[in-house]
């Protein structure tokens, strides 16, 4: 399709419209709506023990199960702006970063009782560093037991910080 | 008036003594580093340092957040003049002029002039913050649970009016921070709601790990996506001095951007970089000779930059005085002083006068600190910029987890971290702004408190909203700015504005 029979559907492509072909034009949007419907979905499933209550005396569950609903509809909204919405594409992800920097961030809630806070900093680092693609592990290395004696001494020595410095001996 | 001098002088007191001076020193210079460092900016800065704020006193909490807040737009101007790359969201309009004007080989009378406008905004700001935010207390003082609750949605629909992307899911967004904020024990029952049974959620989950995921794991992903944009500063700096012809055309434009900054700081939403820009588009309009912005005009410099300091510091009225924050960095210091056991609003001015009068003299202080910081070392700033990304992230990282662990030395809590991060990383991707969610987040416990009770009061009736004067004010202006956005053609130049900022 070139570009101005494009604009020309964008412009006439709107409900009523004899040409409008309802087909999703923004994955965005229906991504955004279907979270928004999830979580809220997921929110009335654990919600429904709550005592709701009456306007006047409000029980726990009434502002959750409220908000869940109103999350559902806007959710639905979104959804249906899809069809109509000017086209947009998906946005694109980037897994390696997004991976591997939950991965040392997982690490360290695992391993910093365990394994106490250096070897853990060190770990986070060199983990971190595989997430990035410009990373020069010499560099790297120096930076992960820089920080890992930098923060110990800070963190533990200096503010007293409640970590463990050493592992865990079984 | 004489009141106001002497509360203002015993502000200075507080902001004097030794420690809290050494925080503002802190702050301006972290303000400065992550503002001169492009990729890091005041919102995940403030998130990181959540949990440090733990171990301070609040009033020296709140000066060294409000230091990197208004520290930030001094360093940001650096790196947008000599480097042409905004350091921060609030310097890419200095770019324009900035620039050019180093490339023309007089990078050092620009760096003075943005750090004097800067000076300038700041004193003024300062000044204007003494004097409107006791009277706005006060009217404040006067509101009723049914007032808080109409000024909190006022505040919310601002903050959908001002994020970027579309209104519905912005809309969706302060929703899910409401929802969210409701997990954990209910205040009035004290049952457990929605806590999947996982007893570290009784409490609610955690504002640092919501801001910091939010925003600084996330943005970490987004600069982690593509190679570093490196550009070496070549240009010399040469001589500080601005010539005398520069200080006739800066001056009123100085002058102008800070009112106008001042004014628009105000706004809920607002803050630095929505002032910068109006302050930049305001010059060029009202220019003889608009030909010249884009150049090297040195207008297009001082302007920008004396609003986005004053915008950064007038924000702190709405908080203060009726106790809804009107962006990110200004929400993140609203949790940080409810983590200390204040409410903001309105009752600190006469409950914590030591906290409001500090903060506001702190600031003073902190202006003149930053152009003695910013302009003799304007060398070593820049050589900071020649350390790579590569090595940020990493530091980054460990601070994080560092800082959300400290909070309730809870493993828990560090993955949540991951939870919200994941989260702020889609929704971005998506084009939801993250920042209404937090706006929400933080007003959330308040208005449901204050719904219930404004329910209780008027024994369910909910025309209560609209038959108490006050309320039915604060909720028309809200329909109307709805309105208003939701209106065809100022829904083409909202996009507009926010896409010229991208």
């Amino acid at each position: 399709m070139d570009a101005k029979l494009k604009d020309a559907v964008a412009e006439t492509g709107r409900p009523g419209s004899a040409r409008h072909i309802p087909h999703i034009r923004n994955w965005n949007d229906v991504l955004t709506g279907a979270t928004f419907i999830g979580i809220a979905g997921w929110g009335l499933w654990l919600a429904q023990n709550l005592r709701v209550g009456t306007a006047v005396r409000m029980g726990p569950g009434w502002l959750p199960t409220a908000s869940a609903y109103v999350l559902i509809a806007l959710g639905l909204a979104i959804m249906v702006r899809s069809l109509f919405a000017d086209e947009e594409k998906l946005a694109r992800w980037y897994p390696r970063p997004l991976i591997l920097i939950c991965a040392a961030v997982a690490f360290f809630s695992v391993a910093l009782d365990r394994l106490g806070l250096p070897i853990t900093i060190c770990g986070v680092v060199i983990i971190a560093g595989l997430a990035d693609a410009e990373t020069r592990w010499r560099e790297t290395i120096v930076l992960a037991i820089g920080l890992a004696v930098a923060a110990s001494l800070i963190f533990v020595d200096g503010l007293g910080l409640p970590m463990p410095l050493w592992p865990e001996l079984f | 008036m004489f009141d106001l001098f002497s509360q203002f002088l015993s502000g200075f007191a507080t902001a004097a003594q030794p420690a809290n001076l050494l925080y503002c020193l802190i702050g301006a210079l972290i303000g400065t580093l992550i503002g001169v460092l492009p990729g890091l900016g005041p919102v995940a800065t403030v998130a990181m340092l959540l949990p440090v704020t733990f171990y301070l006193e609040p009033v020296s909490a709140l000066i060294m957040l409000a230091g990197i807040y208004y520290g930030a737009s001094y360093g940001g101007s650096t790196t947008a003049i000599l480097v042409n790359l905004p350091g921060e969201n609030s310097s890419v309009v200095t770019c324009l002029d900035g620039y050019q004007m180093a490339r023309q080989g007089r990078a050092g009378p620009a760096l003075a002039i943005a750090a004097l406008a800067s000076l300038f905004a700041g004193l003024f700001a300062t000044f204007f913050i003494a004097l409107f935010a006791p009277p706005l207390a006060e009217v404040a003082l006067m509101f009723g649970p049914a007032e808080y609750c109409s000024l909190m949605v006022l505040g919310m629909i601002a903050a959908i009016v001002l994020a970027r992307g579309s209104i519905l899911s912005a809309l969706g967004m302060i929703v899910l921070g409401f929802f969210l904020s409701m997990i954990g024990t209910d205040i009035n029952t004290g049952q457990p709601r929605m806590t999947l049974g996982i007893p570290e959620l009784n409490d609610g989950i955690g504002f640092v790990p919501l801001a910091m995921g939010l925003f600084a794991i996330a943005e970490t992903l987004r600069n982690l996506e593509s190679p570093e944009y490196r550009s070496l500063v070549q240009a010399k700096i040469g001589s500080l001095m601005p010539s005398r012809q520069d200080f006739r055309e800066a001056t009123p434009a100085a002058i102008r951007g800070t009112i106008l900054g001042a004014i628009l700081g105000l706004l809920p939403g607002g803050g630095a970089t929505l002032s910068a820009f109006a302050a930049y588009a305001f010059e060029k309009r009202i220019a003889k000779n608009p030909d010249r912005f884009g150049k090297g005009a040195i207008e297009g410099v001082a302007a920008p930059e004396a609003a986005n300091n004053a915008g950064a510091q007038t924000s702190f009225i709405p908080l203060l005085t009726l106790g809804i924050p009107s962006n990110a960095v200004i929400a993140l210091m609203a949790g940080a002083m409810m983590i200390h056991g204040i409410q903001p609003g309105p009752q600190v001015m006469t409950k914590n006068p030591e906290l409001f009068w500090g903060v506001i003299a702190s600031m003073l202080i902190g202006n003149i600190m930053l152009v003695i910081i910013n302009l003799p070392l304007i060398s070593v700033w820049v050589a900071l910029l020649k350390v790579p990304y590569r090595m940020f992230h990493p530091v980054l990282l460990v601070v994080s987890c560092i800082g959300v662990y400290s909070v309730n030395n809870s493993s828990f809590e560090v993955l949540l971290l991951i939870v919200f991060g994941v989260l702020g990383y889609a929704l971005t991707k998506w084009r939801c702004e993250p920042a209404p969610l937090l706006l929400a987040f933080v007003l959330g416990p308040l208005l449901e408190e204050n719904l219930r009770r404004a329910m209780l009061l008027s024994s369910g009736d909910p025309s209560v909203f609209v038959t108490r004067p006050i309320s039915a004010v604060l909720l028309v202006l809200a329909v109307c700015l709805l309105v208003i956005v939701i209106l065809p053609n100022v829904r083409k130049t909202r996009e507009l504005a926010f896409e010229e900022e991208t």
